[in-house]
């Protein structure tokens, strides 16, 4: 009698529990896409440090993360961990440059075309074609 | 008056008179009184005449020239000589002079047409320079690109776009350095020469853009065997199960491991090791993952592991960069190992990372975990083990 109302009971609490099989197609981690309001970036925008926290398109395949560190009066540092053919290994983009902002976008004087950027608070876009990349602000301690 | 001289003295008394000599003798000394007497009236009388003596040195002859005459001639000749020397030196300055004038006025317009050749010849110098250093900047752009094309491997240089390529490593086209011109081992160094602005800056060292990195040895290469580390934030690993009453999964996303493989044709030296934790597998239901990490002994056997020791391609498309494929090893459950084969599908995300999804069947029993089992009530041992990772290409393998 005792192993019967056990039995039952369990019965009925695991008829409350739905099926929860994940279906095939939801196996995938879907990446957490979060809404940013992107606003033209203005030179107030960009002082500051900051990591790359999304990198999309072509330059993703070799671009494992960037660095850039931007100074109030127009100097900046970058690097970027880049995946060669011996490996993971840091490229120096420029020790001590100088940029510009106008409306063509970020120029970094770096060889290459300004670049628009975006920024939100804490974070900052570049853009080029085909790919893009999001960086966040890191506090440096 | 003038004093004897020896010829004047008086003559001496010959011997062949004594008797005359014997009177003299015995006059004698009465006549040198007497002539003591007559000289010292002589000298009186001379005293108080006021004559003066002059004593002169012997007359020369007289046909000796004068001395006076001759020294003046002498003059007279040194200065005629001086005369004829100073219009000859006056003369002569002047010719110097002229001849100098002549001589600096050709020397001038000798050195300003040197001056003028040296001058082209450093300009021509130093655009050679800094058509060379273009060149070298060039050169070393282009060594550095071929050295990682290199690196990357014949097969894949002819299939796939070289790593850092010029065009990459510098967007901006440079202009054609010129050839120099020959330098004559002759022509003397252009250094007096006043040197001008270098018009070629300083070669830099390379530099690149943040999007220059463009497939750039990075991003999955199906055709070579690269090294893969999973992405843990971005992998899931679970299981569906079947029970009496309802179906579920347990999912975990606490995954890790690396491999390395290619996926273009087998490949029995793939090798890696993907494991999931244990005591992070969720059900949805509390009392559930607890009772089933006590059956899977998670305190003993914390991992779930899968070793990767063989990759059979079935399909592959490396440009599309994707492929299915068989993933053979080992699989273990609660310390119990069993080989299995996982039929796998792969490609690559908009990021660049490699997705692999794939799942098999197996039964608990086999692993010998203990399956609740109430009578009518149970969980069927058979489950479906599936994972979906995403992984990050780490370049090439084999260091």
């Amino acid at each position: 009698m005792r192993a019967l109302t056990l039995l039952a009971a369990l019965a009925f609490s695991s008829g409350c529990y739905a099926s929860n099989v994940v279906e095939a197609s939801q196996r995938t981690v879907k990446e957490t896409e979060v809404v940013v309001s992107w606003t033209p970036a203005t030179v107030e925008d960009l002082p500051g440090f900051y990591a790359s926290s999304s990198i999309e398109g072509e330059a993703a395949g070799a671009l494992l993360k960037a660095y850039y560190y931007f100074g109030a009066e127009g100097s900046y540092s970058g690097a970027v961990l880049i995946v060669s053919p011996e490996g993971p290994r840091f490229w120096v983009l420029e020790e001590d440059g100088n940029y510009a902002l106008s409306e063509e976008g970020l120029d970094l004087n770096d060889g290459a075309e300004p670049v628009p950027v975006d920024a939100a608070p804490g974070k900052l876009r570049l853009r080029a074609p085909g790919s893009t990349i999001v960086f966040e602000r890191v506090e440096l301690r | 008056m003038t004093e004897p001289t020896p010829s004047d003295s008086p003559p001496t008394p010959a011997k062949s008179a004594p008797s005359k000599a014997g009177r003299l003798w015995r006059w004698a000394p009465a006549l040198v009184g007497l002539a003591l007497a007559a000289l010292g009236l002589a000298a009186v009388g001379f005293a108080q005449s006021g004559l003066e003596i002059h004593v002169q040195p012997g007359t020369a002859p007289t046909d000796a020239p004068d001395p006076t005459a001759l020294l003046r001639d002498d003059v007279a000749t040194l200065q005629a000589d001086l005369g004829a020397l100073s219009k000859g030196i006056g003369t002569n300055l002047e010719a110097l002079a002229t001849a100098l004038d002549g001589a600096a006025e050709e020397r001038h317009a000798e050195q300003l047409a040197r001056s003028k050749a040296l001058s082209k010849r450093l300009t021509r110098l130093e655009a050679a320079l800094a058509a060379e250093t273009r060149e070298s900047a060039r050169l070393r752009a282009e060594l550095a690109s071929l050295t990682g094309a290199l690196a990357k491997g014949t097969a894949l240089a002819s299939a796939r776009p070289a790593p850092f390529s010029p065009d990459e490593t510098d967007p901006k086209p440079r202009p054609q350095a010129k050839t120099p011109e020959p330098v004559k081992a002759a022509d003397p160094p252009p250094i007096a020469a006043k040197p001008e602005p270098d018009p070629a800056p300083a070669p830099r060292k390379r530099r690149r853009g943040l999007f220059s990195f463009k497939l750039a040895g990075g991003g999955p290469d199906f055709t070579q065997r690269q090294r893969y580390r999973v992405i843990s934030s971005l992998s899931r690993v679970g299981f569906d199960a079947k029970s009496t009453l309802h179906d579920f999964s347990g999912v975990t996303s606490t995954v890790e491991g690396s491999f390395v493989s290619r996926f273009d044709v087998d490949d029995t030296q793939a090798k890696g090791k993907i494991r999931a934790a244990v005591k992070d597998l969720r059900t949805g239901v509390d009392g559930r993952d607890e009772e089933m990490r006590k059956l899977l002994g998670a305190k003993r056997h914390p991992w779930i592991e899968f070793q990767l020791t063989s990759l059979e391609i079935t399909k592959s498309d490396p440009q599309a960069r994707t492929a299915t494929a068989i993933g053979k090893g080992t699989f273990t459950i609660h310390g119990t190992s069993h080989e299995v084969s996982v039929p796998l599908a792969i490609s690559v995300d908009r990021s660049k990372r490699l997705l692999i999804a794939g799942e098999t069947k197996l039964s608990l029993l086999d692993y010998k975990v203990e399956v609740p089992d109430m009578g009518a009530i149970g969980m069927k041992p058979d489950v479906k083990i599936w994972l979906s990772l995403r992984l990050r290409s780490l370049g090439k393998a084999g260091k």
